[in-house]
Order: C-alpha cells, then sequence, then structure tokens
C-alpha cells in the first residue's frame, strides 16, 4: 500500500543499524525510440505550447526533439490553429481569448517528417475556481545527525472548488527569491589597487528563479466536500540562500480531467517518495494520444487542456530558524600575500574586489571569494522583477 | 530329520536341568554348510539333531581344531541368524527358528548380566523379566527383553499390534521424530508429534533399536504375543562429542514415504545464528531449500516460487495469520515456545489443506511432567520468559511464556531521523495445558497473544496488530489400533491503521479483522498392514473488511465500507499408506473439499465481454443471509510412491492436489502489515494448484550424512495478480482490482546433510523457476501485454549452508551462508521529457533483476559450567549478521531530484550487526 511504503521508508533505514542507500546504476538494454507528444491548452489568452521529441535509452538519456513537425491544435468549434516551430522541437501559436472557452473540446494534431499522423483524445476546458490561499509552516526535518536537523517552510494550498464542478488539480510553481551577495561592492583591483571612497549596492541586489520539477496532484473524489485543504506543495529548506532575503513562489493551479489526473498522478509517484518498503510494480503510463495510422505503436506524453489560475505569494524572511548563505570568509593576507594571490588572475577576471579593513586607501585589505561581492555569481540578476514587491 | 517341534517343546518341558552338556568335535571345517558338519557331529559324538532343513540351508560352519566346543561352534556359526540351539542330556540338539525354547517357568529373579540401568525400572502394566535359564541363545544379552501381550491372549496368524510411546526420562516430554528400527525386518519406525509409534508384526521376539537425537541408544528384545502398549523412557546423552555411531538405520530420510517435508527440532534451532541472537524459526525455515523471503525485515514466505498467502502456519493448531513482529524481523513465535516444527512443502498429508504451497507445523512443548523449571533471556530488543511444571506429577503439565521488546530506547538511540522518533513495540504471551488422565487419553489447551504498535512519528502513522487464538485438542484411544483427535481452534487477527500521510485532508482509520474457527477430527486407524487416516476438518471464516473512515479534524474524507463477508470451508479426507511389495510403500488420499459463501451481500453483475468496472454493471444482485453466494468444491488427490532402491536408498515420487479458498489483498512486492485477507466469491474462484515431484534419497550411515534431491513442477490455475494501481481502501469492489491467470514453477532442490558429531549441519542448492502469465481474451484481461513474466519470487539460484562445529561441550560455532540470485524487478528502459523534467518508461514486468544477495553470518555460542548440580545453568550467544556487511539490495529505486531521475539502492543492512544475548534455564547443562 502506498500510504505504509511511503512511511516505511525510514523502517528500512533501519530499525536496526545501518540502512543504506546508494547510488545504483541499472544496466537495461535500450528499447525502440518511441515518440513523445506533451502539450498543454489553458483558458488563459497567449502562447500555447507543445512539444515533440523522442524517447531516449535510460542509461544515456538526453532530449532528442523532433523537428519539422506539422503541429495543429484544433477544436469542436471546427477552428484550427497552426503552432510554429520556435526552437527545436517546441512548437508555439497565439490563440486570443475569444476562442478559449469553457465546454469547448480541444485536442492536437502532429504530423512528423516522417508522415506519421497522431491525435489526442479531445478535453474540454472546466472552470478553475481561484486559490483561496497559499500559506506555509516552518516544518522541522530530522536528519541523520540528530544534532543538525534541516530547517524550511511547507507551502500548502487551500481551494475551494464547490460549485465549479471540477475536482481533479494540478499545481505547477515558480519560485523567484531575492537574495544579497555578502558585501557590497567597493575597492577593487584590475591591476592595481583602487580605492573607492563610498560602497556601491549594483551587485549586492540580485533575484533568481527556477522551476519547480516535481509534481503537485489532488482530487476530491473520494472526500465528502469539493474543498482541497492543506495539500501540501514544496518544502523550501534553509540549506540554499532562498530564504534567505525574501521568497515568492508563484502557483498555477490547473484544474484537469480525470484522465489527466491519473496520469500526472502516477507520473507523480514513479519518482516522488520512492524507496519505500512496500513498493508496488511500477506502471508505465502512456497518455492520450494516439498514432491513427499505427493504433498500436506508443505515444507517450499528454496534451492536457485545463482553466487555470495564478496566486503569488511573498514570504519574508521571518523564521525562527537560521538560514544557511555560502561561506563569505576573509582571507587575512599581509600586503605580500594579497599581491600575490592577486596577480594568479587574468585579465577577464577583472575586476577583483577586495574588503577594505581601514577605510584609507592604505588598506590593508582582505580576500573573500568573488561571489561574496558580485550576487550576479550565484545565479542570479541584478534585475528586478515586474512583479517583486 | 523333521519333527514337529511343538511336540518336543512338551516334551521338554517335563526336563528341568541344572547344567548345559557340551560335546567336542574334530575336524576342519571351512564354510562347510551346516548340514554337513551336523552330520559329521552326529558321527562323531553320537548326536543326533532336529531341525527344519530349509532353515539352515545358507548357514556354513568354519572351524578347525581336535577339540571344537559343539557350543561354540553352534554359537558362532548362528550368530547371524534367528536359529536356537538346545543340546539336552541325551545327546539331543534341537535347532529351533525364531523362538528360544522355554525350559524352565518364567518368574525367576533377573539375571546378573542385565545392568542395573535397566532393571530399575517400573513401567506400570508391562512385565519386564529376563527368563533366567534361557538356554543360551545366539548372542550374550546385552539388552533386556520385552514381553508385549499376554501368551495366552496370542492369536494364532493374526499380527501383533504395538502402541509404543517414547519419552525423555528427564522431564516426560514426548520425543518426536525418534525412531525404532527392527532388525529382523529392517522396517524403521519414527514416532509422531505425541511421541508414539505403531508397530505390526506377526508374534515373535525382535530385536529392536531405539534412537532420538541427542539421547542415548537403547536395545531391546521385545518379545509380541499380543496387542499392548510399550512405554520407552530415554535418557540425555550427555557426551556428544566423540563421534558415536548411531548403528541403526536412520529412519525417516530413507524410508518414510513422506517428500518434501522437513523436520527441525529444538536441537537444531539452537545452533543456527540469527539476527539479534533470537532462536526465530522462521529465520530457520528460510535457511531450507526451497524456502525464500523477498528480503530482509519482511515477513511472509515463498515456498517453491509461490507468493506469501499460500502457506499456513499452525502453533499447536492454532493458525496464525500473521507470523511477523516489527514488520519481519521477528516471527510471532517465542522461541521458547516452538519445540520443532514441520513444513510440507510437496507432499502435503491429506489431513491438511486450505493452502496451496505449504503448512507449517510448530508444535510447542508438553511441559515438565517432573519438577517446575524456567528458563529465559534478554537479548538487545528483547526479553523472554518461560515457566513450566507439573500441575499433578507425571501426569499434567503446563507451560506460560512470554516475550516483549523493550524497542522505544532502542529506536531512540539510532541515526534516522525519522526512526528516531517513533514508537515499536511487540509483545507476546502463550499458555498451554497438558492433561493425560490415563493411558487412553491426552487433552491439551493451548492459548496465544501477539500484539504489535507501532508509530512513524515523521509521519504522522499509527498502526497496530494482534493475533489471538486458543485451541482444545483431545486425543483418544478407542482401540490399540484406533486412535481419534477431535480438535476445536479458534483464531482471530485484527489490525487498525490511521494514516495520516498523504495530507490532513485524507487522513483516514482502517480496522479490520479476520477470525478463523475450526472444527478437527482425525482419525488413525490400523487395519492390519494399512495406515489409513481419515476425517472431517472444517472452517468457518468470519471477515470484516472494516471501513475507512476520515482520521482527524481536517480529514474530509468519504466513509468507505468495504464489508464484511463469511465463508465455510469443510473437508472430508481419507487416505492409507500400505507396502505393496517388501520395499514398495504407496499412500495415496483423497481429500475434497467444499466452500461455500453465505449472504448477506450485494453482488454486481458485469457485461459479458466487457471490463469489470462499474462502467460495465449489468445487474445488481442482492443476497439475503439465507442466501449461498457461491460454492466452490473440487477433490484433492494426495498420493506418493516410496520404493526402496537399496538398504539406505530411496526413490519417492508423489503428486499433489491443493485448492485454497481465501487469499491476500496485496499488490505490494514484500506482504505489509496492512494487507487484507479476502474470501473467494461470485467472481473470484478459488485458485488450485497441482504438483508432481520426485525425489532420490540416500544416507550414507557410516559418516551420518543425508543426501536428498527432489524436483518438482507445479502449476496453479486462477492465481490471483493484481491490476496496476489496484486499491483496497476504496469503493470499488475487489474483482474490479484483479484477474486470475497461470502459475507454473519448477526446480531441482538437492541437500546434504549431517545431524550428528562435531561438525553438524546442512547444504543446500536449488534452481528453480516461477512465472505466471495471465492473457485473457481481451486487452483489459491482460497483463505484461498478456506474456509471461517472472513472478516476485523467482530466484533461479538459491544456496544455503549451516554449519555448526562443536568444539567442547561449552563452546560451539556456527555460520550461516544464503546466496540467491536477485529477484526481478520492472526498470526503466528511456527516458523522456515533459516540460524539461524526466520522465521513466517501464520493461516488461519483471523483466531484469536486482543485484544477487550474499551473506554470512557468525555465531560464538558459550554455556556456563557444566555443574551437574547447580540451581540454574546460562550461557551467552555473540551473533554477528551479515560477517562481510554487504549492502544487499531490498530494492532498486528511481527519485527525482530537480529536473533529473537518480536512481539508489536501497539496502536493510549494510554493515555487520554484532549482538550479544543471554539466555538461562533452571536445571544444569543437560537440562532442557
Amino acid at each position: 500500500m502506498q500510504v505504509i511504503r511511503d512511511g516505511i521508508i525510514f523502517i528500512t533505514l533501519l530499525l536496526l543499524f545501518s540502512g543504506c542507500i546508494d547510488p545504483f546504476t541499472p544496466e537495461v538494454e535500450d528499447i525502440p525510440e518511441m515518440i513523445v507528444i506533451s502539450g498543454r491548452i489553458s483558458d488563459q489568452e497567449g502562447y500555447h505550447y507543445v512539444e515533440v521529441s523522442r524517447s531516449t535509452s535510460y542509461n544515456e538519456p538526453y532530449k532528442q526533439s523532433i523537428q519539422k513537425c506539422t503541429v495543429t491544435i484544433a477544436d469542436d468549434k471546427d477552428n484550427r490553429f497552426e503552432l510554429d516551430e520556435i526552437t527545436p522541437g517546441k512548437y508555439q501559436c497565439w490563440i486570443g481569448k475569444e476562442f478559449l472557452n469553457q465546454g469547448t473540446y480541444y485536442w492536437v494534431e502532429v504530423t512528423t517528417p516522417d508522415g506519421k499522423q497522431y491525435k489526442s483524445d479531445s478535453e474540454t476546458l472546466v472552470p478553475c475556481p481561484p486559490i483561496e490561499s497559499i500559506y506555509y509552516e516552518e516544518k522541522k526535518e530530522d536528519t541523520e545527525n540528530p544534532d543538525k536537523p534541516i530547517y524550511g517552510i511547507q507551502f500548502y494550498v487551500n481551494t475551494d472548488a464547490t460549485g465549479y464542478g471540477s475536482r481533479n488539480f494540478l499545481w505547477s510553481m515558480t519560485e523567484t527569491w531575492e537574495y544579497h551577495s555578502a558585501y557590497m561592492v567597493s575597492d577593487y583591483y584590475d591591476g592595481e589597487i583602487h580605492f573607492m571612497y563610498e560602497y556601491f549596492d549594483s551587485l549586492y541586489y540580485c533575484w533568481s528563479s527556477a522551476n519547480i520539477y516535481d509534481i503537485f496532484t489532488f482530487t476530491t473524489e473520494n472526500l465528502t466536500s469539493a474543498r482541497v485543504t492543506r495539500c501540501p506543495l514544496n518544502f523550501v529548506t534553509n540549506q540554499t540562500n532562498r530564504l534567505s532575503v525574501k521568497y515568492s513562489l508563484l502557483v498555477s493551479q490547473y484544474s484537469i480531467s480525470d484522465n489527466a489526473y491519473n496520469y500526472w498522478n502516477t507520473l507523480q509517484h514513479q519518482s516522488q517518495g520512492t524507496g519505500g518498503f512496500y513498493e508496488t510494480q511500477p506502471a508505465s503510463i502512456t497518455g492520450n494520444i494516439h498514432c491513427t495510422s499505427h493504433p498500436d505503436e506508443t505515444v507517450l506524453g499528454y496534451f492536457m487542456v485545463a482553466s487555470v489560475t495564478q496566486k503569488r505569494v511573498f514570504v519574508p524572511r521571518n523564521y525562527d530558524f537560521v538560514v544557511y548563505t555560502p561561506a563569505c570568509g576573509l582571507y587575512d593576507l599581509n600586503t605580500a600575500g594579497l599581491n600575490e594571490l592577486l596577480k594568479g588572475y587574468r585579465k577577464r577576471d577583472y575586476p577583483i574586489f577586495l574588503v577594505n579593513l581601514s577605510l584609507t586607501e592604505a588598506g590593508p585589505w582582505d580576500f573573500a571569494d568573488q561571489y561574496c561581492f558580485d550576487c550576479r555569481k550565484q545565479g542570479g540578476t541584478v534585475t528586478k522583477p515586474d512583479f517583486w514587491e | 530329520m523333521k519333527t514337529p517341534v511343538t511336540i518336543l517343546l512338551l516334551f521338554l518341558a517335563l526336563r528341568v536341568f541344572s547344567q548345559e552338556p557340551d560335546h567336542f568335535i574334530r575336524g576342519s571345517f571351512n564354510a562347510v554348510p551346516l548340514s554337513t558338519f551336523i552330520r559329521e557331529a552326529e558321527q562323531q559324538a553320537g548326536l543326533r539333531f532336529f531341525y527344519r532343513n530349509e532353515w539352515i540351508e545358507n548357514i556354513t560352519v568354519t572351524a578347525q581344531g581336535d577339540s571344537l566346543s559343539l557350543r561354540e561352534v553352534l554359537t558362532g556359526s548362528l550368530k547371524i541368524t534367528d536359529i536356537y540351539y538346545y543340546i539336552d542330556t541325551l545327546n539331543t540338539v534341537i535347532l529351533t527358528k525364531g523362538m528360544v525354547l522355554i525350559t524352565s517357568l518364567a518368574g525367576t529373579v533377573l539375571s546378573d548380566a542385565v545392568s542395573d540401568h535397566f532393571a530399575s525400572k517400573g513401567r506400570n502394566g508391562l512385565v519386564t523379566e529376563t527368563e533366567k535359564s534361557y538356554i543360551e541363545g545366539r548372542k550374550k544379552i546385552k539388552a533386556e527383553t520385552i514381553i508385549i501381550g499376554d501368551l495366552t491372549s496370542m492369536k494364532q496368524g493374526k499380527p501383533v499390534l504395538v502402541r509404543g510411546r517414547m519419552t525423555d526420562k528427564e522431564s516426560g516430554e514426548p520425543l518426536i521424530g525418534a525412531t525404532a528400527y527392527v532388525r529382523e525386518t529392517g522396517q524403521g519406525y519414527a514416532t509422531d508429534f505425541d511421541g508414539q509409534f505403531l508397530i505390526t508384526l506377526p508374534a515373535g521376539t525382535y530385536d529392536v533399536v531405539f534412537n532420538c537425537l541427542g539421547m542415548e541408544e537403547i536395545n531391546y528384545y521385545l518379545t509380541l504375543n499380543a496387542d499392548g502398549p510399550l512405554a520407552i523412557e530415554m535418557n540425555r546423552k550427555l557426551i556428544p562429542l566423540d563421534e558415536v555411531k548411531i548403528t541403526a538405520d536412520r529412519f525417516h530420510n530413507v524410508r518414510g514415504t513422506q517428500m518434501g517435508y522437513e523436520h527441525i527440532t529444538l536441537k537444531t534451532m539452537k545452533e543456527i545464528p540469527v539476527v539479534m541472537g533470537e532462536r526465530d524459526v522462521l529465520k530457520v525455515a528460510q535457511m531450507l531449500p526451497g524456502v525464500q523471503t523477498m528480503g530482509e525485515g519482511t515477513s511472509g514466505f515463498n515456498v517453491r516460487g509461490s507468493a506469501a498467502d499460500q502457506n499456513m502456519f499452525f502453533i499447536n493448531k492454532m493458525p496464525v495469520y500473521n507470523t511477523a513482529h516489527l514488520l519481519g524481523f521477528f516471527s510471532a513465535f517465542n522461541p521458547d515456545l516452538v519445540k520443532d516444527f514441520t513444513l510440507y512443502k510437496s507432499n502435503i498429508p491429506a489431513k491438511y489443506g486450505g493452502r496451496l504451497s505449504s503448512i507449517f507445523i510448530l508444535n510447542s512443548p508438553r511441559g515438565n511432567k517432573k519438577k517446575l523449571t524456567a528458563r529465559g533471556g534478554i537479548s538487545p530488543i528483547t526479553g523472554h520468559l518461560m515457566v513450566e511444571g507439573p500441575l499433578k506429577k507425571e501426569k499434567h503439565s503446563f507451560i506460560l511464556a512470554a516475550r516483549s521488546t523493550y524497542s522505544d530506547w532502542l529506536l531512540s538511540q539510532l541515526d534516522n531521523p525519522g526512526l528516531r522518533n517513533s514508537h515499536a513495540a511487540f509483545y507476546d504471551l502463550a499458555g498451554h495445558l497438558n492433561f493425560e488422565p490415563d493411558e487412553k487419553n491426552t487433552i491439551r489447551i493451548f492459548g496465544y497473544y501477539s500484539h504489535d504498535k507501532f508509530s512513524l512519528s515523521a509521519q504522522n502513522q499509527h498502526f497496530l496488530y494482534d493475533n489471538k487464538g486458543a485451541s482444545a485438542d483431545w486425543k483418544h484411544q478407542w482401540r490399540p489400533n484406533l486412535t481419534s483427535e477431535i480438535a476445536l481452534i479458534a483464531s482471530n487477527y485484527a489490525f487498525q491503521i490511521v494514516d495520516s500521510s498523504e495530507s490532513s485532508t485524507k487522513a483516514y482509520r482502517h480496522q479490520y479483522t479476520i477470525g478463523h474457527y475450526e472444527f478437527r477430527s482425525d482419525f488413525v486407524w490400523i487395519p492390519g498392514r494399512h495406515l489409513v487416516n481419515f476425517g472431517l476438518n472444517s472452517v468457518l471464516y468470519q471477515l470484516d473488511r472494516g471501513t475507512i473512515e476520515p482520521a482527524g479534524l481536517l480529514s474530509t474524507r468519504n466513509i468507505v465500507f468495504l464489508g464484511a463477508e463469511k465463508g465455510l470451508e469443510t473437508a472430508l479426507y481419507l487416505a492409507d499408506e500400505y507396502e505393496l511389495y517388501p520395499g514398495i510403500t504407496l499412500a495415496a488420499g483423497m481429500r475434497y473439499s467444499i466452500y461455500g459463501m453465505p449472504g448477506p451481500s450485494v453482488v454486481y453483475d458485469y457485461y459479458d465481454g466487457s471490463p469489470k468496472d462499474e462502467l460495465y454493471i449489468s445487474d445488481t444482485l442482492r443476497y439475503s443471509g439465507k442466501d449461498i453466494i457461491a460454492t466452490y468444491s473440487g477433490p484433492e488427490l494426495r498420493a506418493s510412491l516410496n520404493i526402496r532402491t537399496g538398504e539406505s536408498s530411496s526413490v519417492k515420487v508423489s503428486y499433489n492436489k491443493t485448492r485454497q479458498y481465501l487469499f491476500m489483498l496485496s499488490n505490494t512486492l514484500a506482504v505489509s502489515p496492512a494487507d487484507q485477507w479476502k474470501l473467494c466469491d461470485y467472481h473470484i474462484r478459488p485458485p488450485h494448484t497441482d504438483q508432481v515431484s520426485v525425489g532420490y534419497y540416500k544416507d550414507f550411515e557410516e559418516k551420518n550424512i543425508n543426501f536428498s534431491s527432489e524436483v518438482y513442477y507445479k502449476k496453479t490455475k486462477d492465481i490471483i495478480e493484481y491490476k496496476d494501481g489496484a486499491s483496497f481502501i476504496s469503493e470499488d469492489p475487489i474483482e474490479t482490482q484483479l484477474l486470475q491467470g497461470d502459475q507454473q514453477a519448477y526446480g531441482v532442490e538437492l541437500m546434504l546433510r549431517k545431524s550428528t558429531g562435531r561438525l553438524s549441519g546442512w547444504l543446500s542448492y536449488c534452481y528453480s523457476s516461477s512465472t505466471i502469465q495471465v492473457d485473457g481474451s481481451n486487452s483489459w484481461d491482460k497483463i505484461n501485454h498478456g506474456l509471461t513474466y517472472p513472478s516476485n519470487y523467482d530466484k533461479p539460484h538459491a544456496v544455503n549452508a549451516v554449519i555448526n562445529y562443536r568444539f567442547s561441550r561449552q563452546l560451539s560455532i556456527g555460520s550461516n551462508v544464503v546466496y540467491n540470485t536477485g529477484r526481478p524487478v520492472t526498470y526503466p528502459v528511456a527516458v523522456f521529457y515533459v516540460n524539461n523534467r524526466e520522465q521513466m518508461y517501464y520493461s516488461k514486468r519483471n523483466e531484469y533483476r536486482i543485484p544477487d544477495y550474499f551473506r554470512m553470518d557468525l555465531a560464538i555460542n558459550v554455556e556456563g559450567n557444566l555443574k551437574a548440580r547447580k540451581l540454574a545453568h546460562s550461557s551467552w550467544m555473540l551473533n554477528v549478521y551479515n560477517l562481510t556487511g554487504r549492502k544487499n539490495a531490498y530494492s532498486v529505486f528511481f527519485e527525482a531530484e530537480g529536473s533529473q531521475i537518480k536512481s539508489y539502492k536501497l539496502s536493510i543492512f549494510g554493515t555487520p550487526l554484532f549482538t550479544i544475548t543471554w539466555n538461562f534455564k533452571f536445571g544444569n547443562y543437560a537440562s532442557d
């Protein structure tokens, strides 16, 4: 049973003393490639995407796009939308509001360069309720070292779907967070040390964004009311700089069909929360697309028709726990040592930022890793996003 | 000359002689026929010999000398025969066959030649005497003679039935699997669970050797006149070190018709290193050929490639549905409670049924009938104590046993965070009363309760289950050759889960219970040379799958009533074992079982040719409590043939058919504690198995080694397999979650075993295959596209070695070595991207295997001092589990990290595990 399986991953970690999880690569034989058609149409005006690719072997995975396909989204009102290939394997088109109506059935048709034709089952747009709230709770996760647990915030979502007729939901999220470098830039070296009279915050404030790849689904099918209460979403730990200044989560809530729910839920359990004691046989799930010329062909991927609502939340730093940021110790170097160090850098690394221990141009200066000064080196950008509060 | 011997008897009875005369012959006889010697003696000494030619046809004489003593020559040549001689004072020599001439009246005192050891016994109702002036027989008297039955009750031509019983002299416990070997016929007899055996032989005197592992061998002459009882008390062997030659033929391996049968006693179990120093009977069973598990820490067995629900476990006739404590790390059987266990793998006797693959029978000790004693022990995880003693000395006895963990303390010491804050506990209690009011009646009452509780606080799951039950058994001897055993048994297994792991809105509670109420009657009848077993066995199952209810304030889960059901399984059986020709024994039995499921219930019927799904319901059938929803029945033939191919080798062939009327809802690869049992019903047909096996067995007596080899082939129809994503806690009726198909299993099991001596143990190798095919006519009735796939427990190669070496009485070392091929697994064979995230596409079901399993354990057992007089005796066992520290794969799993899939191997034990256990018992080293 899945529930026991999830929990009992801990039991396996050894009731008795030392359980182990080790990386392991199974040797498997390659199988013929299969086509993957994946796309989504929502009720929001804008670009809608379909991707066409092929599966690759497990031992050497890569994304093998299929280019030059003819991709068309059609609806049961005789509208057809041709998609253009914008990047290899990714096809988009703009669909205006007037075409995106609740109750209309949509499907996709794809013709690959080798002439094969594929078509998805049709699905309809069902109204999606607004997200009632996204909130978080501080959570502690124990680790193998009892003195060093992990802290973080666990997000939850509440939605009231009463009256909307939708009962299956899929959430996808994008996270954006603000972080700062350890030191503001001031004195720097580009062949010689420049003494600046002040600090500049141009490389101090950064923002980073990332997609959250985990899948979150929920169904209210066996519940007495059509309410989603406290459904767990992602868990953000204090082990990165995400929670160091301000964190924002943009949650997109899709109202999906039973079929789509079955598909995403199966994918979710394939690779999230595995490693338990009581595993069941894994199941391959093929989705809702078929090859019209060869009905027996396996087609992976899903074309999902879903209404979407979004909500963004901001979480300022206000936690009971410590957030870990990259170590930024100062290297205490006398002048000779500092010169040696600086001569090791090449022109393209300039400027090298330094910390002035006195307020004078005589120094001395200490060295620190450059990402401590230039926040961009941790992956972000100094451009503040439009939506940022 | 030929003269009727009987007339001579009368004639000679009138003569009383105090001296035995001798005569002297001169000559050189070199393997000459006895008849020739006789003629010579007649001539030389003027003697007259009376005998029958056919008695002495093959006897030769070898002697040389001028003054050969006739007595000595006759003694020497007749030594290994059953011919006796008597020389009277009138130069007459009479030869008799099979009996010694009685020349004086009975009632004389015991000869001094007989050791006091045998002389001091006084068995009720039996006369132990040695005739004073036996005609000097062919042997020196080394054992006394026991006379069974009155001469006056002797019936001409009718075989004599001896009801024997062998017990441990010190405690009164019956000896199971002890043997009695009759030299004259070369036939052996083994004792049953009550220490009883039956010998049927024509009237006469026989040289019988009694043996039991760990006991001193005893040799008696039995003079059988008429039916009667025989009680043999055996002494413990206190010197197990030097080679004690067991000269009597080992019975069980070669001579019994039973095959596919393993029998392990307490003594063997003591020396096998196990986890946590616990003498776990189920862990021992895993070392036997043909028995596998899904991995460490899982409960349930796979016997000969079959699912875990195809095995049944009985302790003192009470069935136990969940044999695992703490998710399988310990078994539910307190080691103190298990005296021995028997496993029937292929040739299941007709008296047992209800499960397809195997029956495990565990017996508890009866209780020391002589004195009150106790024993117990402490290991890092558990403590156990057993008290036993007489209720009425030499007659009635009792046992009380308890075991418990104190694991929470242990969990809090662990590294793993999830477990550190969790709670786990179990305990079990058992009691047994044994009443023997007289020779013909035994009444036994047994009660058992085991309880497990487990909470995973990190995941918010709480879990508890218990097994409870009792059995009452009355064994009665109606006639010497007819006994019956009537038993009433009740057993109940129940579990409860509260699971809030998925989300608070979906938190639920589930309670489940299954009751098993049984009536058993087993008769054993021995008319002449047949051994007939017959009886009636009836089980009422009452199970309530319970309700899925919301748990906690936030849960909005719908209540789902899973429903209750009942079933009645009745079986009649008749079996006979008969020796067709010397050395060829046939055992054939028929068990006929009938199953019925009464209402009330609501059953859906589906359209033909459509999937079983709520969309295709064609009819709703409502049954009341008086209706029968489904019945199934069928014969189960159990037959085996034992052909003795040599002095110590035999070939056995058996055919078995079994049926099973209930099964476990389990789509996890290992048995989970939340798995529910379900009865066969309107839609779900009972699976049935046909098994054929052929075995060759050989005993190497000089070395005390037994070799057994068995080849089997099993075909099961209507085996139950679950669809992907099956759920057992939803409203969907179970028939929508499963499909029934075929399973095929075959294999070879080889085992070499040495049971005595300093070095003992066994080595076994099995090659096996177990595959399943679910290939219905429609695509929705197929699993794996209708292709055959290996079952989850198909492990082609399995090697088990158990080695014990006893350095001295106090120190012994044991080691286990286990190797098997990894179990089948379904791996991803392709990767594709959806929204830039890796997804997996899987191979055919069970197309691959996880890495192989290898493990070595070591145990060092140190006994306390060997003083004979002491209050209590203790011993220490140091145990290392997984000595090489190999990280055996339990599973291989795939976890998404960011956009990529990473694969890992999960092992249960990654380093060697050291434990120390301390055990004590009242009495001394040899007490049990």
